[in-house]
């Protein structure tokens, strides 16, 4: 008898899991209020036509993701301008979708958007980029990388690099823009910690290769060989510090090797440099895993599921040791 | 491109001119108000209708009407410019500016304080390319691009890199009004349009700015005063870059340094694919209101049809080779009166 009972049981287990592909998605953590695959979600994208390669790559794993799951994915593009992300919320309102997902340009800028989407009855989802104080009430949840953890992250590991003591340059990103301002914020709080360690000078280096190399040669210009570690804000600015620094030891000016190097946001030619023992530290945060973090809770939340209010990416430290465990950014 | 015209515009004969398709397409040409601009909107409304059921909603016309006014109010300030023989490519700077003025003058002063310093602020800028282009006898292309470059960079110096936030509902609430479904900001283009076509149509300005722009030389002989009219349009064009930065404003409630992100481009774009004579001397308001909406439409269409953004850089391009292409089909006709 009880081997009927478990034999029955067993079988109406099977039979619940084949004829529910949707909920076999263990990330759910909950039940949908319909199946997946019927969900509708809006994505007020901020653009990349320009190129910015994080930016398009993310865009692809998402729709990539939708497709998979088997949901529409209406997307509107900004293209970089502000005030057309707020007018096309009317659009995206208009699909009626379940959930309208918002990689916002300007915090302050999407707010009237939001409140328009929140009032249609719409729950938003603020992915990358999080809105202004005014805006948070009629943001449903934000998902996405931690600027701050993972500049706490580069900076103590460019702290232990250097032995707890020395003089930094920071190469930082354009100042006002959030991710920039919480990635150096976050070098200047764990600086303080350690009072050893001295700022020379930090510059806006707009996370580009050949102004990290020009804002490098400067520093080494006036600095010299009192530089002791450098902090940029992400792999590319990095790289071309990396490489003024390279040209100057070659060139007498500095000791090959003694600069320790770290960044919050590891790109391939860094990367290859951390496997090479060159660079110290950087924090991966692909594009693709940024998507598939923040579109898994949108899902959640255009299905009904309850989810955290912020909803941050796991970001692992990527250092010479460990390198060879992590993939290599396709960017 | 040489905008200063020192001799007598004459028919052009080229190989080919004569054949009977461009006499053709020049026919149909003149029918439509000498602007290729209403038939291509007509086309592309009819063609997005069918594409997408909400095209025709009253909701995506606002839509699209609200998205043509932003750079709509920035060409149609160009174009009684261009007529006369100029060109002002700081527009979009011009419009940051105002949204960084506008903001920062209503937090401290008010509403009304507000719009007025942009208005003049916006204006004088536009004069003040005008007195360069004018007194000094340089391109205003070259001045232009110049000008508008240094303003962007002193606009992020004084008011910094982040968004400033407009304290007060007002702007906002003005962003929601709607009339008969249709917002604030298109009717504002709308109105302004008309009194600009009267504007070239019926005052002593707008014939003076057509004879600078056919013949200035010309003119001058006739004792036209063209350096003041000339001014008069650049002033014109910054104060439209004001109007542009204030609606910009109604719709995020809050300024930055770094909005209108090339917006001059759209503008002159739909300002030449709306039949303006780039070299001076023609041009109509309606033309360039048409293309500014057929632009918008075409984007709005697109991306209902949910194409790839980047398409539409490429049709972009393209429809300014093909307006210009017009434009020099079109440099050998005789002058007429508009």
């Amino acid at each position: 008898m009880k081997y009927l009972v478990k034999l029955a049981l067993a079988t109406m287990l099977a039979g619940l899991m084949a004829t529910a592909p949707g909920m076999a998605q263990d990330w759910l953590e909950g039940t949908p209020e319909k199946p997946i695959d019927e969900l509708k979600i809006g994505f007020s994208f901020r653009g990349g036509a320009g190129g910015n390669q994080y930016v398009i790559q993310y865009l692809e794993k998402a729709r990539a993701m939708a497709e998979e799951l088997g949901i529409e994915l209406v997307v509107v593009d900004a293209e970089d301008d502000p005030a057309r992300q707020t007018q096309q919320m009317p659009e995206l309102i208009a699909q009626q979708p379940d959930a309208i997902v918002v990689w916002a340009l300007n915090a302050a800028g999407i707010v009237p958007a939001i409140r328009q989407a929140h009032g249609a009855g719409i729950p938003v989802v603020t992915v990358v980029a999080d809105v202004d104080e005014s805006g948070k009430e009629f943001v449903t949840a934000h998902a996405g990388p931690n600027d701050t953890l993972q500049g706490t992250q580069a900076a103590e590991a460019l702290v232990e690099a250097m032995g707890g003591k020395g003089n930094v340059v920071a190469l930082r990103g354009p100042t006002g823009f959030a991710p920039a301002d919480q990635r150096h914020q976050a070098f200047l709080d764990v600086a303080a910690k350690h009072p050893d360690i001295k700022l020379l000078d930090a510059q806006d280096a707009n996370w580009s290769v050949g102004k990290g190399q020009s804002l490098m040669e400067n520093f080494i210009t006036r600095f010299g060989r009192d530089i002791d570690g450098v902090i940029s804000s992400d792999g590319y600015t990095g790289t071309g510090a990396y490489l003024a620094s390279e040209a100057a030891a070659k060139a007498g000016q500095i000791d090959e090797g003694h600069i320790k190097f770290a960044d919050p946001n590891t790109v391939a030619t860094a990367y290859d440099l951390i496997k090479d023992g060159k660079y110290s530290a950087g924090v991966l945060q692909l594009p693709q895993d940024d998507a598939e973090f923040s579109f898994k809770i949108a899902v959640r939340v255009a299905a009904g599921i309850e989810v955290p209010r912020y909803n941050y990416l796991p970001t692992p430290v990527v250092t010479p040791e460990n390198a060879a465990e992590h993939p290599r950014p396709g960017l | 491109m040489s905008l200063r015209r020192d001799t007598v515009d004459t028919p052009r004969v080229e190989g080919g001119r004569a054949s009977p398709l461009y006499g053709l397409i020049g026919g149909v040409w003149s029918a439509t108000g000498k602007s290729p601009a209403w038939p291509l909107l007509v086309i592309l409304c009819v063609f997005f209708a069918f594409q997408s059921p909400i095209f025709l909603s009253l909701f995506n016309i606002n839509i699209i009407l609200s998205q043509a006014a932003l750079t709509g109010v920035l060409a149609i300030g160009l174009t009684p410019l261009v007529i006369s023989g100029n060109v002002d490519f700081s527009v979009g700077a011009i419009a940051a500016l105002g949204t960084c003025v506008a903001v920062v003058i209503n937090n401290q002063l008010g509403f009304f304080p507000a719009i007025a310093l942009t208005l003049m602020v916006c204006a004088l800028f536009g004069l003040l390319n005008g007195l360069i282009v004018e007194r000094l006898g340089l391109s205003s292309i070259i001045v232009t691009i110049a000008s508008g470059t240094a303003l962007k960079g002193l606009t992020f110096i004084i008011f910094g890199s982040g968004t400033i936030m407009a304290t007060g509902s007002l702007f906002l609430d003005i962003g929601y009004y709607k009339v008969a479904g249709i917002s604030v900001s298109v009717i504002l283009f709308l109105l302004l349009a008309i009194v600009l076509a009267l504007m070239l149509r019926l005052t002593v300005h707008g014939a003076h700015t057509f004879a600078i722009g056919g013949n200035r030389q010309a003119a001058l002989d006739a004792g036209v005063n063209v350096e003041m009219h000339v001014l008069a349009n650049f002033a014109i064009s910054g104060l439209m870059a004001g109007v542009c930065g204030i609606i910009l404003v109604t719709g995020l409630g809050a300024g930055a340094p770094s909005l209108a992100p090339s917006y001059e481009l759209w503008a002159i774009i739909a300002v030449v694919l709306g039949g303006t004579r780039l070299a001076g001397g023609g041009g109509t308001i309606a033309g360039t209101v048409a293309a500014a909406l057929s632009l918008t439409v075409l984007r709005n269409g697109m991306n209902l049809m949910q194409i790839d953004a980047r398409w539409f850089l490429i049709v972009l391009g393209s429809s300014l080779i093909v307006a210009l292409i017009l434009d020099r089909m079109r440099s050998g006709e005789p002058e007429t009166a508009e």
